[in-house]
């Protein structure tokens, strides 16, 4: 079985220390997201997975293999590129049976798996086009191929949608989300983008400085942040937070409340606060509301239009308050 | 948008700069096709009687032709050495992350900017000692001490045009650093390599120096020979013009021909 497993593994450029020392075991055929802001060391992970670059210490292992030292092609893995980096003189075909060809594949073999790959990807009428004939999305398709033609036992993914526009991502998603039910392989999945992260995968890394912040399936972290930098990259509008005394009446120093998580009312008891602003969403509405404890946002119904610049009562969900001391969850 | 007046003042502006470039050329190719009367005619034709009696004479010259042959092999035979260590310079050149880069290129440009007369001593008395005195490989071997450096500098810009990425994607893909290097990384970079190429055919097909002072007859190049015609019994102007045209058609042909590699990008293999 292709697990992934890092062992203390550490990376440096020079002094500049990115990965302080990191263990993570990916799971077979998981699809697991590495998410975190931009410069977190997301890629540098990767790169260290693929054999691009080296760990400074540490150990790293795939399928039970210990393969530092390995090149990249023999560590059994594929990669997809952010900027796609095909080859842009040759043809899509050529494009896709490189590595193929490289390896010295019987070529009816290399036709078989071409048009496996391209039977899959919808890539027929465009295999004998160049890179520059095809559209962003159709080039990422063929970044793919590539990757799948080589039987990998880990598909490595760097932010691969983020060349695309809006509607496009949101097919691509889907289609390497098929991908991998039908491949059973394990894919490996950089993204800044936490939508991303939440749709796509079975488990979630949160990165933060090249530290693993949380660990767990998408719904686990969206419901359990274990530290409050999860809290607020997970989900979107932002999660609500306060400080101060009212946290430390729940028990805190930091307290958290998503935006579902809180009914708003003209009267009653709970935080007071006047509504400035409300984004229209159609399925759902946003209050923007100035508080006692500063900005929230409140999902709210249709009918909080009316209130907009009126004061109004915010109730949170007591069950679903995240309490936080010291930078980690208080378990309650 | 420029205004009307503007526009008509660059364009005599271009066309000045254009006379003053090309009337040297525009009197060698008239002149290459007059009689020798003709050439001293007072005032000066522009078109005199045509006669093709100079291209005749030139061309049924077996010295010059001789010499003209052994332009286009030196040329050639530069071109060829010098990309065979100029590309694999420059490639690496371009990967090298650190700061001996810097040093090694400023070392490149030096041996590039410095006056050719400097070398002129110590390569004749080598050249006596090693038997290369008017050979055609040593006049190859000291043009590529020039082109060699030049065509390092044209190819490193092409190279480091090439994007890590599509290199990384080819080291996942199972290549080595030398398939890397033949297989992506030396198409990619086609219209430096031409580029550069036809740079160093010019650079040594106009070369004069070394062609003048390291050859005698037997490897005596055109850009030489055309001296013949300046003899004791007076220059023959007529042969001379003739044979400048003669020489200046390969480097015209392949000036057109540059220019669309200029221009031309490696579009379509990363994004944008
Ligand atoms: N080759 C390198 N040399 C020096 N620093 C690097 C190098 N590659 C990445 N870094 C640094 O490491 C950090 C993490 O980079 P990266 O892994 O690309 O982040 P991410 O992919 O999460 O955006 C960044 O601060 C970046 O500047
Ligand atoms: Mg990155």
């Amino acid at each position: 079985m292709a697990d992934v497993t890092l062992n203390k593994l550490t990376k440096s450029f020079g002094p500049v220390e990115v990965i302080p020392e990191l263990d993570l075991t990916i799971p077979s055929g998981s699809f697991t997201v590495l998410v975190g802001p931009s410069g977190c060391g997301k890629s540098t992970l990767l790169r260290m997975i693929a054999g691009l670059d080296d760990p400074t210490t540490g150990g790293l292992e795939i399928d039970g293999d210990n393969v530092l030292g390995k090149q990249p092609s023999d560590r059994g893995i594929a990669m997809v590129f952010q900027s796609y980096a095909l080859y842009p003189h040759m043809s899509v075909r050529e494009n896709i049976s490189f590595g193929l060809r490289l390896a010295k594949t019987d070529p009816t073999e290399i036709d078989a798996r071409v048009e496996e790959a391209s039977k899959i990807l919808q890539l027929d009428p465009l295999l004998d086009r160049k890179p520059k004939q095809l559209s962003g999305g159709q080039r990422q398709r063929v970044a793919i191929g590539r990757a799948i033609v080589r039987h990998p036992k880990v598909f490595l993914f760097d932010e691969p949608l983020s060349n695309l526009d809006a509607a496009l991502r949101g097919q691509m998603r889907v289609e390497i989300m098929e991908l991998h039910k039908r491949l059973k392989a394990t894919m490996i999945y950089v993204t800044h983008d936490q939508v991303e992260a939440m749709t796509m995968a079975d488990r979630i890394v949160v990165l933060n400085k090249g530290n693993i912040e949380q660990v767990g399936a998408p719904l686990e972290l969206y419901d359990t942040p274990q530290t409050p930098f999860v809290a607020g990259f997970i989900g979107s509008p932002k999660m609500n937070m306060i400080e101060g005394a009212e946290a430390e009446a729940h028990g805190g120093d930091l307290l958290g409340v998503r935006p579902e998580d809180i009914t708003l009312s003209t009267e009653g008891s709970g935080w007071s606060g006047r509504i400035t602003l409300i984004e229209q969403l159609g399925s759902d509405s946003y209050a923007h509301v100035v508080t006692e404890h500063g900005a929230m946002i409140v999902r709210c119904g249709r009918e909080a239009s009316d209130w907009l610049d009126r004061e109004v009562v915010l109730t949170p969900a007591s069950d679903k308050l995240h309490i936080f001391r010291n930078g980690h969850r208080v378990s309650a | 948008m420029l205004r009307t007046r503007e526009k008509i003042f660059c364009y005599v502006v271009a066309f000045a700069f254009i006379l003053f470039l090309l009337a040297p050329i525009v009197w060698l190719l008239s002149t290459s096709f007059k009689g020798q009367l003709d050439i001293f005619a007072d005032p000066p034709r522009l078109i005199a009687t045509v006669t093709l009696d100079n291209y005749r004479e030139v061309l049924g010259d077996r010295d010059f032709m001789h010499s003209f042959l052994n332009s286009i092999l030196v040329s050639s035979g530069t071109v060829i050495l010098s990309m065979i260590l100029a590309l694999p310079a420059a490639y690496g050149l371009s990967r090298l992350r650190s700061k001996t880069k810097v040093g090694l290129l400023s070392w490149v440009l030096l041996v590039r900017a410095a006056p050719g007369m400097i070398y002129v001593i110590p390569y004749f008395m080598a050249f006596n000692e090693l038997g290369l005195m008017d050979t055609k490989a040593g006049l190859i071997l000291i043009n590529t001490v020039f082109t060699a450096p030049l065509a390092i500098w044209i190819l490193i810009s092409f190279f480091d045009g090439v994007p890590g990425e599509i290199e990384e994607a080819a080291f996942v893909d199972g290549a080595t650093r030398w398939q890397t290097f033949t297989r992506v990384a030396l198409p990619m970079a086609a219209p430096g390599i031409a580029s550069a190429a036809i740079l160093v055919f010019i650079f040594s097909w106009n070369e004069f120096l070394f062609a003048l002072t390291m050859t005698r007859f037997e490897s005596k190049t055109a850009a030489v020979a055309i001296l013949n015609y300046m003899g004791y019994e007076g220059t023959e102007w007529g042969k001379i013009a003739a044979a400048g045209i003669l020489i200046l058609l390969p480097v015209a042909i392949f000036a057109i021909g540059i220019r669309k590699y200029f221009v031309q990008t490696s579009a379509g293999g990363v994004k944008g």
